[in-house]
C-alpha cells in the first residue's frame, strides 16, 4: 500500500530535461511524486511524513532492484542526475522553516535569524519571495546563480556559482543537511569545525547527528548520490539590493589580464578610471566579464564588457518587486542571440558567416546596466530556454585567466563557435567536489549553439588547456561531456577522491549506494 | 476611403480568426514556481474542456486542484478544434488546459 504523500508517477518517455537539450528513459513502475496534501496535519508534521516517504521510495528501489534520483526543476544541462531506474520528484516538498535560538547549537556565533531550513523541492524563487517580501525584517540568500527556476538541493548538489567573488557559491551557504540515507536511517549532518544545530533540533527531525568536516564537504556538491537531501540549513544575510555598472571602455591589454587574474583592484581603477569604488554602502559583490571572441583583440575595447553589480543598502520604502518583463539578466546566456541565429544558421554555416551572426548577435543584445538597484530575487530570476542552446562552463583559478583566454581565442580562431564567452569570478569553495575548487575562481562559461561544431569547440579547449598545463575542472550540471575517469581524477587528486567515496560508504550502505549509482557516476569513476 | 471588398474582409475575418485561435496564450508571472517538474517545458498538469458556447453556465475551475494557486496557465486550442466550433455551429467547443500550481508562501516554525 502507497502511504499518504506518495503517488506512482510515469515520465514521458522519452523524458526531456528542462532545458530540453538532452532526452532520457526511466524504468516504467519506478517513479513517484511526492507531496504535502493531506488534511489536518501541521507543518512539522508534514515535513515528517516526507521523510518517512523518502525512505519509502528508497526501499522500493532496493526491492525492485532499480536505481532512483531525485528530481527537483530537472534544470541540469547534463544527465548527471538521471538514472536507469526511477525518478522521485521532490518539487512539492516545498517547506521552509524559521530557527529559533532554542534550535541553535551554542557553538553557533551568529543569530538564529541567519538560518532559514529549506525542504528540498524549495525552488530559489520561492525562496527569494520569503526573505526579500514576506519577511519582516526582510534578508536574501547571499549567492545566486543567473536563475532562480532551480530548486536549492539542486542548486548545491551540483554546483551552481554564480559571481559572488567575496562570497562563494550556492553552496557555501549550506551550513546543515538532513540526508536521507536509506529505508530506514536519515542523518542531519554538518561541519564538527561548525555546529550549528542543537540537539532539540535534531530531535526534531528525528535523525541521527553526524558532525564531520570530510563528509560534510563531500556531500555538499554530490549530484543526488549520497541518498535523498531532505533539507538544508542556509545562512541568509540581512536584504541587500545591488547597483549594477558594465563597464565598455576596458581595453583587452595584458596589465587589464594581470589586474583581473590578480584581483588587483587598484591596478584595475587606474586603467579604467570609470571602475565604480568599492566602499562601505557601495561594496563589490558580483564580477564578470562578457566577450565576443572573433572581435576581442589586444589595445582594443571592442567585443569586452565587464559587469559589476555592488551590494547597496536598502532605501526606506523600497518595495522589492519580482515581477515585470523579463530581462535577460546578468547571466551570459545570449538566448536571444541564440533564437536568431538559430533561425538564420543552415547546417554547413561558413566561418565567417557563423563570424559575422555571431558578432552581430552579441552587439545587438549586450545589455545595458538596470540603471536601479535591485534585490537579489528581483536581478535573478526564471531564464528558461529550451532547445539548440549549449551551455558549457570551465573553471580554472583566476591567476591562469590570461592564458586560459588566450587558448579559447586560438581555439576559436581555427574553428568556429556559434555563442558568446563570459568568465566570472567565484570565491573558491571547500566542498571535495566543488569545481570552483580554486581559492579565487574564474568559471569560464561558453554557451551558444547545440551543435557538433560548438561541443568539438568545448573538447578542443578542454585539450588546449591540458596541453598548456592550466589546472581546470568542469562544471557537473552544464554541458561536461568530456568528463571520464581519467580527467576525474586527474581535476580533482585520487585523495580527494578517495575522501568522497569513502564518506559515501560511511553513509550510505551498499544496498543504498547501488540505488544511488548512476552512468554519469560509473562515466567519471565516482562508483 | 478605400472600400473593402468582401472577398478580402472574408480573407481577413478568416485569417484573424485562425491565427488568434490557433496559437497558444500563455499567462505566465515573472518567477514562476511549480510543484512537480514536467518533461521538458510540458507543464505538471492538463485537462481537455469540452464546453459550448450555448451552455448557460460554462465554468471549470481549474484552481480547486491547487491548493496554493496557479503559477503558469495556458490555453492551446489547435486548428482542428476550431473547424469543429465552426462545424458544430459552436455546440462543441474543445481547448485544453495546461497549468503549473505555485509553490506555497510563508515558513513555518519549529517549537
Amino acid at each position: 500500500m502507497i502511504p499518504p504523500g506518495i503517488k506512482p508517477y510515469h515520465p514521458d518517455s522519452p523524458w526531456k530535461n528542462c532545458h530540453e537539450n538532452f532526452s532520457h528513459t526511466f524504468t516504467p513502475g519506478c517513479s513517484w511524486i511526492l507531496d504535502h496534501s493531506g488534511n489536518g496535519l501541521s507543518l512539522s508534521e508534514l515535513y515528517h511524513r516526507a521523510t518517512k516517504n523518502l525512505q519509502w521510495v528508497i526501499n522500493e528501489s532496493i526491492k525492485k532492484n532499480v536505481s532512483l534520483r531525485a528530481i527537483g526543476s530537472n534544470w541540469s544541462f547534463s544527465p548527471v542526475a538521471m538514472c536507469d531506474g526511477g525518478m522521485v520528484q521532490t518539487r512539492s516538498l516545498d517547506l521552509l522553516f524559521n530557527m529559533n535560538p532554542s534550535l541553535l547549537s551554542p557553538s553557533y556565533a551568529k543569530s538564529h535569524e541567519d538560518l532559514l531550513f529549506v525542504e528540498c523541492g524549495a525552488q530559489v524563487a520561492r525562496i527569494n519571495k520569503y526573505l526579500e517580501i514576506e519577511s519582516s525584517p526582510a534578508r536574501c540568500i547571499r549567492a545566486s546563480g543567473g536563475s532562480s527556476g532551480q530548486t536549492m538541493a539542486g542548486c548545491i548538489s551540483t554546483g551552481t556559482h554564480g559571481a559572488a567573488l567575496f562570497t562563494g557559491a550556492v553552496h557555501d551557504v549550506v551550513v546543515g543537511i538532513h540526508l536521507v540515507t536509506g529505508p530506514d536511517t536519515h542523518v542531519w549532518l554538518e561541519r564538527a569545525s561548525y555546529p550549528v544545530a542543537s540537539d532539540k533540533f535534531i530531535d526534531w527531525l528525528g535523525a541521527s547527528p553526524v558532525r564531520n568536516d570530510e563528509i560534510f564537504e563531500s556531500a555538499l556538491v554530490s549530484f543526488g548520490s549520497f541518498g535523498i537531501i531532505h533539507g538544508l540549513l542556509i545562512e541568509t544575510d540581512p536584504m541587500f539590493l545591488l547597483k549594477e555598472y558594465r563597464i565598455s571602455t576596458a581595453v583587452y591589454s595584458k596589465d587589464l589580464m594581470k589586474a583581473l587574474s590578480t584581483l588587483d583592484f587598484s591596478l584595475l581603477k587606474s586603467l579604467i578610471p570609470d571602475l565604480p569604488d568599492s566602499l562601505p554602502g557601495h561594496e563589490l559583490y558580483h564580477m564578470e566579464i562578457n566577450f565576443n571572441p572573433y572581435t576581442l583583440k589586444e589595445g582594443s575595447s571592442e567585443g569586452l564588457y565587464i559587469f559589476l553589480f555592488y551590494k547597496v543598502p536598502v532605501p526606506t520604502g523600497h518595495v522589492v518587486d519580482h515581477s515585470g518583463t523579463h530581462d535577460p539578466g546578468p547571466s551570459p546566456e545570449f538566448i536571444w542571440m541564440m533564437k536568431g541565429l538559430m533561425s538564420l544558421l543552415g547546417p554547413r554555416a561558413s566561418y565567417n558567416k557563423v563570424k559575422k551572426l555571431t558578432t552581430k548577435e552579441f552587439e545587438k543584445n549586450i545589455r545595458p546596466a538596470t540603471p536601479v538597484a535591485k534585490s537579489i530575487g528581483a536581478i535573478f530570476r526564471d531564464t528558461r530556454f529550451t532547445g539548440n542552446i549549449a551551455s558549457f562552463a570551465l573553471a580554472i583559478s583566476t591567476s591562469d585567466l590570461p592564458e586560459t583566454i588566450k587558448e579559447i581565442l586560438k581555439e576559436i580562431e581555427k574553428k568556429a563557435f556559434a555563442g558568446a564567452v563570459a568568465v566570472r569570478f567565484v570565491k573558491g569553495s571547500a566542498a571535495t567536489l566543488a569545481f570552483t575548487k580554486f581559492e579565487n575562481t574564474c568559471v569560464v562559461e561558453m554557451d551558444g549553439l547545440d551543435t557538433k561544431a560548438n561541443h568539438k569547440v568545448f573538447g578542443n579547449v578542454i585539450k588546449r588547456l591540458e596541453s598548456a598545463g592550466i589546472p581546470y575542472t568542469i562544471h557537473w550540471g552544464k554541458l561536461n561531456t568530456p568528463l571520464n575517469k581519467g580527467r576525474t581524477a586527474a581535476i580533482y587528486g585520487n585523495e580527494r577522491l578517495k575522501a568522497w567515496k569513502n564518506s559515501r560508504k560511511e553513509l550510505l550502505q551498499e544496498d543504498v549506494r547501488g540505488v544511488f549509482n548512476n552512468a554519469f557516476m560509473d562515466k567519471c569513476g565516482l562508483v | 476611403m478605400a472600400k473593402f471588398s468582401p472577398f478580402l474582409l472574408w480573407i481577413a475575418i478568416i485569417f484573424c480568426f485562425a491565427s488568434s485561435c490557433s496559437v497558444i496564450r500563455v499567462v505566465e508571472v515573472a518567477t514562476p514556481t511549480s510543484d512537480c517538474a514536467g518533461s521538458g517545458q510540458q507543464f505538471c498538469h492538463d485537462t481537455i474542456i469540452r464546453s459550448s458556447i450555448w451552455k448557460p453556465k460554462n465554468k471549470m475551475n481549474v484552481m480547486s486542484t491547487c491548493t496554493t494557486g496557479i503559477s503558469r496557465f495556458k490555453v492551446t486550442t489547435k486548428p482542428m478544434d476550431v473547424i469543429l466550433g465552426f462545424l458544430t455551429a459552436g455546440f462543441v467547443v474543445r481547448q485544453r488546459i495546461d497549468w503549473d500550481c505555485a509553490q506555497r508562501s510563508g515558513a513555518g516554525e519549529i517549537n
